[in-house]
Formats: C-alpha cells, structure tokens, sequence
C-alpha cells in the first residue's frame, strides 16, 4: 500500500463541495497528514458533524461515523475510550462545534480525552445556506440577521484554552502546507487537540474571504513563538479583538495524562480488544 | 400455619438514616428466614422534609406495600401527624414523648437520652431499631450481627456506639415487659440460603449489566437511575468496565453509540427527563444500526414532577420517541429479579437485531427492596454476535456494512479492522454506508431495517398469564404494578380459601408464585414485560377469552390500555389509575377486585 498517494483515501464518492470551497484545503492538508503519518484508512475513525465539512463523510476514506450536528464529540469519546488504538479524529462546521455542540466542546476539552477535533470555521451555518453562526462578526447580514448579527461572537480557542485543552492550534484552508502539519501535530498529540481552521465558503460568506484572511493572519512559528505557556497562548488567542492580527500555527501544547491513561481499568489491551478477539476480529 | 405479615415503618426527617437503618433490620428479619419487601418514600431534599421507610415482613413471598402500617417507629413529630393514621387498632407506635392525644397504641421510647448514653444523638435511628426488633421478636443477637456488617468499616468507635444504640432500644422495651407485636418465633420460618438475597431493580440491574459483559456505561446523574451508575462506578474496576459521567445525557447516549460502534457493549441510564433528552441519538442508533441499551427509570412527569415519586407515564413515549420510523425494543420488568434476567436479554437483543433497546424501570422497582431468590440463577452466558471477522473482512472486497440480508442483519466491521472501511451513516444510505436520496435506496433501506421486526416479535416471549386460564375478572398490566397485583391476587385466594376450608395451595419462590392453572381463584393476570414489538395477538387471545377485565396502570391516562386499544382493537373499560406518585398499595387493588367481583 506504501508507495499510494494521499488518493487512497478517496472514495469512490466525489466531494460536493462549491468550487474554492475552504473545504478542499482542508480535506487535501488531512489527508496529506495520515499519509505522511503512514496512517492506514482503517486505523482512522473519523467522526463527523452535520454540515458542508461534515459531508465529507462520504469523501474520505476511512472508518466513518457520520454523526448528529452538534454531536461528534461524545461518539469520538466512546469509541476512543474503548478502542484506544485507534485514532480518533471528530470532525465539524463552527456552528456545530461552538452552538448547537458547544457544551461537548468544553467537556471533553477538560477531560483531555486522545481526540483531535478539527472545526471547520466558515463563520455561517453553511449546508442550511448561510445563516449566522456564532462565529459571524457584529453587523454581518446573512439571512437570519437581516439588519446586521447583534450579538458578539465567541472565542474558541479562549474557550479549549481554559477548558483545559492540552493542544490548540489555528490553521488557515488557504495555507495546506502549514496546515498540514498542524494536523498531523494534532494527530500525534497524546491528548485533546483542538484545531480552528479558517475557512473560506465562496457562497455564503462573502466578506471572510481568502484575501481577507492573508490580510490578517500571521505564522506563529515565524515569530519565535514557544507554544508552551497557557497565559500567553490566551493572549495570543485574543490577538485579532485587541490589534486585528490573527495567528496561525499552534498556540499551545503541553504533556499530560489523559483521560484514558487514568483509567487502570484501560491500561493493556485495548478494552474492545479483550472483547472481540475470541471471534477473530481485532487480532 | 396460614400467613402472617406485619408492617414497620420508620419515618423522620432526611438526615436522619431513615432508609439505612430500615434496611439494616430488614437484613436481619431476612436473614432469619423471613420474606421482606422495603419501600420508600422522600422529597427531593438533604435535610428535613419527611422521609419514610417501610418493611412489609411475612412469612410468604411478598413483593408489595401496603397502607396498613403495625408497627409505627416514628423519628420526629411529623411522622406520628402524617403517618398515625395508617395504624392499624392492635398496632403500636414508638415515639420520644408524649402524644396530644392519649393512645393506648404508644410506646414512649426516650430516643434522644438513650441515644446519648450509646454515643450521639445521631444514633436514635438505631435504638428505634432495636425496640423495633424487639417488638416483631427478632433475636437481638440476628439484628447485632447486620449491624456489624453495616459498621465494621467504619472504625471501632461507631459500630460500638451503633451496637449499644439497639442493645439499649431493644432492651428498653424488654424491660418493661412491653407486649410484643407478633413472635418471629413462632412463625416457623426456614433457614436462608446464601444464595438468597436482597436488592433493588436498580442493583439487579446494574447486576444484570455486569453479568452481560457491559463494558461502557455513560450516565449523568438523576434519580432514580443513578443508584445503576454508582454501583457500576464502585465496580468498574475490578470488572474492566469503564463508567463515564458526561456532561449532558446528550452526550452520555452519543458516548455509549460511539463505543458501541467501536465493538464493546455499551449502555446509558437515566429518568424521563433525561430520555427526553436522549431521543435524537435513539434514532442515530436506529439508522446506523448500532446495538444500544437505554435505561429509562420513570418518576412522576412532566418536566419536573415530583422529582422522587413513581409513576408509569412514559410507555407511549418511549415506544415512539425519536423522530421517523425505526424498529426499537421496549422491556419492562415487574420486580428485581427479573430486572437481572431482562437486562442481559436487552443486551443480547440490542447486538443480534443491531437495535436501541430500551429498559423501563420506574422509581418504585429502582428504589424498593426486593427479595431476590437465588439470585445467581438467572446469569446467562454471554455471546457476541454480529461481527464479521478480521480474515472475512480482508477477503472481501465487497464488504457492505448494511448489507441486504434475509433477516435485515448486516455483518458489523469495526473501527481498526483491516479491509473494506465504511460509512456509519445517520443520513440514510446504500449498502455501503454511502447518503444517497435516491427513491429506491430509500425504500430498500428502511424495508431492511423493519424486516427485523418479524423476528424480533418470534423471539419475544409472550406476556405471562398468572392464575387460572379463565377467571371472573382478568387485570392487565406492565412493568412494576406486578407485585401488589400478584400480592392482591394471593390476598383474596387466601380469604376465599378460609371460607371454603381449602388447603393452601403449594407456593412456589417468588416472581411465579401464583400457580397457572390455580382452579379456585377467580382472578388471572396479564403481565407484559416485553411491550415493543407489542405482543398483540397474546393479547388479543387472552382478552377475547375474558369476562371482565381490568386495566391497572401507574399513570393518568391508561397508555398501556391506548396501546391494546390501537393494536387489539380492544377497549378496556374497567380502569385503575393512578397517578399521585404513589405505587398502588396492596389493599387498593384488593378492594377494586372485589368491587368488580360483587357488581
Ligand atoms: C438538531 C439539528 N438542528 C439543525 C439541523 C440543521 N443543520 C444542519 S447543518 C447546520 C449548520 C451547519 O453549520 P456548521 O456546523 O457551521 O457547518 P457548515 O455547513 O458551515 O460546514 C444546521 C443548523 C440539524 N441537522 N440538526
Ligand atoms: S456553501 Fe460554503 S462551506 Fe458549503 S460547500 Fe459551498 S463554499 Fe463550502
Ligand atoms: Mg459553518
């Protein structure tokens, strides 16, 4: 199998996104990521939302679980907490990550379970066709804000970064590169990584746009910055509402026991192991 | 001998170790051969409000309260107001103090000075037990020996206080030469087994779970599910499970589908409140075919209700939460000992039809005190079906995770396993995993699922009919009003049989107590257990036999009866219902028997 490109985890189904859909970007960074990691499509379990991102379900081949909005993370937490082996990737739009979900966000953030969760931030609900997400700015029209959205919009990476989170990154759609080690980053982190990518959606976002972005984003790890400090990952995560700067790359990473290293019931075999290797599955 | 029961209820304010004291002497009346049934009754509060604890002792299997109370141990002032009026006129009540109105019935008990002499006041819950034992004629040595079960870890110094606190109530009354209320001596009572024990659905459940090779159970507290989850918690280690507490029940029914998929047993619990909660991921489970078990132990709806009282208000509800169309299962038991046995089934059914299961319990079974007879008899062996194994996987090329099969079952792949990788789909999809919104992929997919159903409802057994085959009046019921109509059924056999002079009929342990084919009862009983698939055409048959039947339901409006109605085409029009948060009491279902038999 080694020798593949990163083509060996399509499927036979072609993505639907919008041509210059920020998705793409993302889809190739990942991809390119557990192929560099020389990951195998079935030692991956990703878990995905509802929405534009989480439609890449049926794209991506790996073991799948296409999930409710708003709901990867508690799926992504069972069957990691079982299977430890396994990698566990959950994968969702901002409005399923920072509203309809958002309390999963904050709690398994605190628990540190080994998952990475990549949010596709587009600043809309998208695959309902472009209403405010929480992530929408103030005065943005969209068609549930027809006067300008009135209410501010949240932090996320303020949010992991205080839940506890052992790894929170930024990435941008329109930079695969970097973004391609931030996930694989992510990947190998034994932990919760959280990563908010930037990205652009051609339809319903029109003032978040790939140039808007370039204007303001910046590359931590250009910048002498040691990822390794929560209080200045804070500040640098709050960085665009004081100086209109946005920076990408990773804000944070610290070692810690996770959830599951804390269970002695865990440690050995993985749980589903001991179950299912009578019956030849597994072994 | 013929029956003999007495009824002890303790009452006092919460704090006060009113449950665990009561269930201190029901050990021991147990353990001397007695059969007991414990049930409680609290508000949703720590400290103060009025809790009580009531111990129905007999010398036959009982799985019912009653109203009547014989022996009334009353802890503070607002049990001897709410309570004296359940005493029955030879019975007695245990009080510190003097009551406004002179009762030949009290026995003043100076709770707080003997208490004091024990070590602290916080003990008078244990001298009352020692009167009280007194009062039945347990030997004290029976009740010192639970009392050192229940003390011994928790240091020298408290079991010794808690030791004297019932030596010092029992012998209190012994010296007065108190009139006792019945002799346990005298009732002849058998020697106990081992084996023989007592608990709640709630630990048979959790039980049950163990025994089924649960391995993950997500919760998030609420009463009166929770007790599953701290037993499960205390022994997730020693049993290799993990128990999760999430932050939501949201999250705890997503938790247990994602390591469900993942390959493990898994199971969430909780009350209505929290099922409400639940019910979109109910349906994720039902379109990604994964096997779930749902715990759904009622209280008293809606919204809030009263947070701590029972009731049976969540049938229709839990047969068609979830938005769309999907087979389900809905399994009810009536008492602890089936809670142990149905729960292991729910899980065996939940992997071989790849279907959420849900489990109703209510607060009553979760909360009340079962005797459980040779408890380990009802243990089955665990075997895992439905997964296709690792060398199948890896020589198909063509593995389809919802595959079109006769039985509507697809072989599960599971996350890791090399070979063919699928989608897990909530959005509908082809045999692959892949969404399509295509018309036939449609139709065939959701044809397949409710194939399962025909097999399913062969599967089931079918409800369980107690007492003669025909009768005057047949009731019908689900779930937990089993014990006091088993119990009212075996109260009006009795009386009969004493006018009549016919020899007691052999009584068999608990749960199937009431021989089929009894002939000198006019009473059976219908008892669903296994609600959905609903088992119509028993149903159906047992009831077109019937002379007069009577509905009895924990709830307002008679769900079960709506649902006999909708599937049967039968319309119960004798209806019990109650819906105050209390369970039914053992005379109310013998009084409304009668009054049908007489009209
Ligand atoms: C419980 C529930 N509420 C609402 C929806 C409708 N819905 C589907 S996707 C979506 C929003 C998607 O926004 P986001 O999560 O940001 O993903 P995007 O489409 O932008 O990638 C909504 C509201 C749903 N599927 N389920
Ligand atoms: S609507 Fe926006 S997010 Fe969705 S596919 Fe199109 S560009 Fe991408
Ligand atoms: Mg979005």
């Amino acid at each position: 199998m080694s020798g593949q490109g990163i083509e060996k985890f399509n499927t036979k189904v072609l993505p639907t996104w919008c041509p210059g859909c920020g998705n793409f970007g993302i889809w190739q960074a990942l991809k390119q990521a557990l192929l560099d990691l020389e990951l195998e499509p079935h030692q991956v379990l990703m878990v995905y939302d509802i929405g534009c991102f989480g439609n890449g379900a049926n794209f991506t081949k790996t073991y799948a679980f296409h999930s409710l909005h708003g709901r990867t993370l508690p799926v992504a937490l069972g069957a990691k907490i079982v299977n430890k082996d396994l990698k566990v990737i959950a994968l969702a739009g901002d409005g399923a990550a920072y509203g309809e979900g958002v309390q999963h966000f904050i709690h398994t953030a605190r628990y540190n379970v080994d998952i990475t969760f990549i949010v596709a931030d587009n600043q809309r609900f998208s695959l309902t066709a472009g209403q405010a997400s929480p992530m929408t700015r103030e005065g943005v029209v969209t068609k549930t804000t027809p006067f300008g959205e009135i209410k501010k919009p949240l932090n996320p990476l303020v949010l992991s970064l205080e839940a506890g989170a052992s790894f929170v990154g930024r990435g941008f759609a329109g930079d695969p590169a970097q973004l391609t080690e931030l996930i694989k980053q992510g990947i190998e982190h034994r932990g919760f990584s959280h990563i908010d990518i930037l990205q652009p959606c051609v339809s319903f976002n029109k003032e978040n746009t790939y140039e808007w972005y370039k204007n303001i984003i910046y590359k931590l790890e250009e910048h002498k910055y040691t990822p390794d400090n929560r209080e200045e990952a804070l500040i640098k995560a709050k960085e665009f509402e004081v100086s209109g700067k946005m920076p990408t790359g990773i804000l944070f990473k610290e070692e810690r026991e996770t959830y599951e290293d804390k269970l002695p019931q865990l440690q050995g075999e993985a749980l589903v192991k001991r179950e299912l290797k009578g019956l030849g599955v597994l072994i | 001998m013929g029956k003999r029961e007495v009824a002890i209820k303790i009452g006092g304010e919460a704090g006060f170790g009113i449950k665990a004291a009561g269930l201190i002497l029901g050990k021991a009346l147990f353990q001397s051969g007695a059969e007991i049934f414990g049930y409680s009754e609290y508000p949703s509060l720590i400290r103060g409000g009025h809790n009580t604890y009531q111990m129905n002792v007999a010398n036959e299997p009982i799985s019912s309260t009653t109203k009547r109370v014989d022996i009334l141990i009353a802890l503070d002032k607002k049990t001897i107001e709410a309570d004296m009026k359940y005493l029955t006129d030879d019975g007695a009540v245990i009080f510190d103090g003097a009551l406004e109105q002179r009762d030949k019935r009290l026995i003043n008990l100076p709770l707080m000075e003997l208490s004091k002499k024990a070590g602290g006041v916080i003990a008078r819950n244990m001298v009352a037990l020692g009167a009280g034992a007194y009062l039945v004629g347990l030997e004290l040595s029976k009740l010192e020996e639970q009392v050192e079960k229940n003390f011994k870890n928790k240091g020298a110094e408290v079991l010794t206080m808690n030791r004297q606190a019932v030596e010092l109530g029992y012998n209190f009354l012994k010296d007065k030469k108190v009139k006792k209320e019945t002799d346990l001596a005298e009732w002849s009572l058998k020697s106990r087994n081992k084996s023989d024990i007592i608990a709640t659905a709630n630990e048979a459940t959790a039980e049950g779970m163990i025994w089924a090779g649960c391995k993950f159970y997500a919760a998030y507290p609420m009463t009166p599910a929770t007790s599953i989850m701290h037993i499960l918690a205390e022994r997730q280690r020693e049993e290799g499970l993990v128990v999760h507490q999430t932050e939501d029940e949201i999250s705890a029914i997503g938790a247990a589908i994602g390591a469900s998929v993942a390959g493990v047993r898994a199971a969430t619990g909780t009350s209505g409140g929290g099922f409400s909660l639940m019910v979109e991921h109910l349906g994720l489970a039902a379109i990604t075919e994964t096997p779930l078990v749902v715990v759904e132990s009622q209280r008293t709806g809606p919204a809030t209700g009263l947070p701590t009282w029972t009731e049976q208000s969540d049938l229709k509800f839990i047969i068609n939460a979830s938005h769309g169309e999907f087979p389900r299962m809905v399994i009810a038991p009536g008492d602890a000992k089936e809670a142990a046995e149905m729960i292991q089934q729910a899980f065996s059914w939940a992997e071989e039809w790849q279907v959420p299961v849900i489990f109703i319990l209510d607060k009553y079974l979760s909360e009340s005190d079962f005797v459980w007879l040779d408890w380990e008899s009802k243990k089955m062996a665990v075997k895992r079906v439905g997964f296709i194994s690792d060398k199948e996987l890896e020589n198909l090329d063509n593995y389809k995770r919802y595959e079109i099969t006769g039985s509507g079952v697809s072989k599960r792949a599971v996350p890791g396993q090399k070979g063919r990788v699928g989608v897990i789909n909530s959005d509908d999809h082809d045999e692959y995993g892949f969404s399509t919104d295509e018309s036939e992929e449609r139709i065939k997919m959701m044809d397949k699922r409710f194939s399962k159903v025909k097999n399913m409802e062969a599967e089931l057994p079918e409800p369980k009919l107690y007492g003669p085959e025909s009768a005057e009046v047949t009731i019908v019921g689900w779930g937990s009003v089993k014990g006091p109509i088993l119990d009212a059924m075996q109260e009006i056999r009795k009386s009969r049989n004493q006018v009549r002079q016919l020899p007691d009929l052999d009584i068999p342990s608990s749960g199937g107590r009431i021989a089929l084919g009894a002939k000198n009862s006019k009473v059976n009983f219908l008892h669903l257990n296994y609600l959905w698939p609903f088992p119509g055409r028993r149903v159906k048959a047992v009831l077109e036999k019937a002379k007069k039947v009577l509905l009895v339901e924990n709830n307002k409006t008679g769900q079960l009866g709506d649902l006999i109605r909708e599937q049967t085409g039968i319309e119960i029009k004798n209806r019990f219902l109650k819906y105050d948060g209390r369970p039914f009491f053992r005379e109310e279902i013998v009084e409304k028997i009668n009054s049908l038999i007489i009209q």
